[in-house]
């Protein structure tokens, strides 16, 4: 008998002794009403937008081209119109073609980006974005991230999920099939690369759940508040000018100009810490912008991660702004990822000694607080030492991958310490505000950044539902018939028994589960710890076939178990 | 262009989503991913312009969209092309003219045709959720001994269920 007829015959005897699939009826038709496909549809292009400039230059934006927005119209659908998102788009570097398929009303309609240029986009089933010349190309898309390509990348737009609240999105994916080419969608947290012949899943902003929609209209009130508060800053000033002028009129006893503030060393913007390898990424980087947003993310980003941890609602406010800084520094990462920088993911590159100590530097600097000589000279030191080492840590072939990041965070840690130890109490304070680096994730100068991407939280009250839960997923991820589940199960639950401390209760935000949930410092660390000792008993096990212990040699996901 | 008003989509679901369900289980999907991936087969087609041509064409047009969803639920793909048509062609002989109700019938005649013990192993395994440790506790035979037995079991059934449709 073959496997699929031994496969029927078990699932019919399941469906005979009271195997029933649950009534999805109410919970698909809820979906099917909540979600944009059934109610967001836009009216095709009119005719006579088709002419009209759609690119806005973004030289008076900056860096603020990034910042982008997406909304959605809320026309009544007519009844077979397309689904259509509007999107705004931002080519960070090189040149993309977006394109809007044909519908009933108006012809295939396509724009091009060049880099600094950003434009709307009405994302549809069929619309593409294609890399054009021989660079491939960065588009901001958010708050989906940003989507890095090779060169001549096509992009389609296979299908987009959007769920609306009060009229905004609230959460929202878009899947891409890459036609040709590779592309790379990263956000601060998250980084996926697909080749030709597979879908890309871009997601908004992780996190966003079901706050998004208030996010993006608060912030959108924030922004226009903002314009208002600098035109009426920019009049003020303007009249105290012309007061200040009249007062000068009167003759007076010139008194000697205050001194400047000491000039820095460093001229602004430039890094602080160099190194030859990577002297044109360096210089490409505005470190006066990455150093104030730094600075002032550091104690919102610990404030917020600790209300979280109180149970307490974050303020909406702060969570905006987190937001937007966030934006400033997840600017960087398209470069430090094209340098060939070492790291463990995108959040392991933004950690390397080079990028971390230039930040803290113009933090520091941003803060009022910079650098002696002394200091500057130690930390160039360090970075040297450390830099060196990551790069050891990279090169080093590890029987898993996860070993790779258990090295380098432990490594990073010790950067960070000795970093540290160098500054003076006041300067400590500015890299470690009061909360920071309690949980993974609230400090920009821990591994928590890098443990936060890949740790999963799996609630169990002992081991046994631990194995239950870490065993089914890798049943999905390697594909285990019944017989190694259980073999795994065994092992996992014989391990994660005598490892883990099933008396260390998890806080209410460790206890969500998968990848939303917040997680103490540490407690990834030590389940790496515990599950490298299952995965290697289960290499030796014999359990496996090779595919399935290639696959679990590249497993990237840490099962953290969360005592409850 | 098929248009699907609210209560002709309710009927949609409620007609294929066992089907859609047992298929995504077939495969080899957890019950909580099968969940996840009716609701999401359902969602494409109710979204999706579809010429509708009767419901076996809809089944079938389910069962392809459940079982991309399914590999696309994994990094790497749990199935060769080959094994997903032998897949494919065992469901079909399962579905065959009126979804599986009759096969199923004949599954039942079979299992109480079975002797005692074998009936008793499917019992505990099937109804009762046992263990293998348990039901060969109360067998008297090792876990893998179980094992054997329940596949024989299955084995026996399948030609079982041959016989009676042939005839």
């Amino acid at each position: 008998m073959s496997d699929w007829q031994d496969r029927l015959v078990d699932a019919g005897l399941h469906q005979l002794h009271g195997e029933q699939p649950p009534d999805q009826t109410a919970v698909i038709l809820h979906r099917l009403q909540t979600e944009l496909g059934a109610v967001t549809v836009m009216p095709p292009r009119p005719r006579r937008r088709a002419g009209l400039p759609l690119l806005l230059l973004s030289s008076a934006l900056g860096a603020a081209a990034a910042l982008l927005l997406v909304w959605l119209l809320m026309s009544p659908p007519p009844a077979a119109a397309p689904t259509v998102a509007r999107l705004e788009l931002a080519a960070l570097a090189g040149s993309i073609e977006c394109t809007e398929p044909a519908t009933a009303l108006a012809p295939e309609h396509s724009l091009v980006l060049r880099p600094g240029e950003h434009a709307e986009w009405r994302a549809q089933v069929g619309g593409a974005l294609h890399s054009r010349g021989d660079a491939g190309a960065e588009l901001a898309v958010r708050p989906f991230g940003v989507l890095t390509t090779t060169p001549h990348t096509t992009l389609e737009v296979r299908s987009m999920e959007f769920t609306l609240r009060n009229g905004a999105m609230a959460t929202g994916a878009l899947t891409f099939a890459v036609v040709a080419g590779v592309a790379t969608w990263h956000t601060l947290s998250r980084s996926e690369t697909v080749a030709a012949g597979q879908d890309l899943r871009i997601e908004a902003s992780a996190g966003g759940g079901d706050h998004a929609a208030e996010l993006a209209l608060a912030n959108d009130k924030l922004v226009q508040q903002n314009r208002e508060l600098q035109t009426q800053l920019e009049a003020l000033q303007t009249q105290l000018s012309r007061k200040v002028a009249a007062s000068v009129a009167e003759p007076k006893v010139e008194e000697p100009p205050s001194p400047p503030p000491v000039a820095a060393e460093t001229p602004t913007g430039e890094p602080v810490f160099a190194d030859p390898g990577f002297q044109e990424l360096l210089a490409s980087i505005d470190w006066n912008s990455i150093g104030s947003a730094s600075a002032e993310m550091g104690p919102k980003l610990a404030a917020l991660m600790q209300a979280l941890a109180e149970g307490k609602q974050p303020s909406m406010e702060e969570a905006i702004e987190i937001q937007k800084l966030n934006g400033k520094l997840l600017e960087m990462v398209p470069k430090l990822l094209k340098s060939g920088l070492p790291g463990f993911g995108p959040n392991g590159v933004f950690s390397h000694p080079l990028v971390a100590s230039n930040s803290l530097a113009s933090m520091l600097d941003a803060s009022g607080q910079p650098l002696s000589a002394d200091q500057k000279a130690t930390l160039q030191n360090l970075v040297r030492a450390f830099s060196g080492e990551n790069q050891t840590t990279h090169d080093t072939p590890h029987e898993f991958a996860l070993e790779e990041l258990a090295a380098e965070a432990a490594m990073k840690d010790r950067f960070y310490q000795e970093m540290a130890n160098n500054l003076t109490p006041e300067q400590r304070r500015l890299m470690y505000p009061d909360g920071a680096g309690k949980v993974d994730g609230s400090s920009l100068f821990s591994s928590g950044l890098i443990w936060s991407v890949y740790d999963r939280s799996v609630p169990a009250a002992n081991a046994g539902e631990f194995a239950r839960t870490a065993s089914q997923r890798l049943e999905q991820r390697l594909g285990l018939d019944e017989r190694q589940a259980a073999g795994v199960r065994a092992v996992i639950e014989r391990v994660a028994g005598r490892g883990v401390d099933w008396q260390d209760k998890g806080l209410p935000i460790e206890l969500r589960g998968g990848p939303q949930s917040f997680l103490r410092s540490g407690r990834g660390a030590a389940a790496l710890a515990v599950q490298l000792q299952w995965m290697r008993e289960l290499q030796g096990s014999g359990l496996l076939t090779p595919q399935q212990l290639e696959q679990l040699r590249g497993l990237d996901n840490i099962f953290v178990p969360v005592p409850r | 262009m098929q248009v699907h008003p609210e209560r002709d989509a309710a009927e949609v679901v409620r007609s294929h989503q066992a089907d859609v369900w047992r298929y995504l289980r077939f495969l080899g999907a957890t019950a909580e991913l099968a969940d996840d991936l009716t609701q999401e087969t359902f969602l494409q087609f109710l979204r999706a312009p579809y010429e509708d041509r009767g419901a076996d064409a809809r089944a079938a047009w389910l069962r392809t969209v459940a079982r991309n969803l399914y590999l696309r639920s994994f990094r790497q793909p749990p199935l060769r092309a080959v094994e997903l048509d032998e897949a494919d062609a065992a469901w079909a002989g399962f579905v065959r003219r009126d979804g599986g109700r009759d096969w199923l019938e004949a599954l039942r005649e079979c299992v109480a045709e079975l002797d005692g013990r074998a009936q008793r192993a499917v019992q505990l395994h099937y109804q009762q959720r046992a263990s293998r440790q348990q039901i060969g506790a109360e067998l008297g035979i090792g876990a893998d001994g179980v094992k054997s037995l329940l596949r024989r079991v299955r084995e026996a059934l399948r030609r079982c269920v041959g016989r009676r449709l042939a005839s």
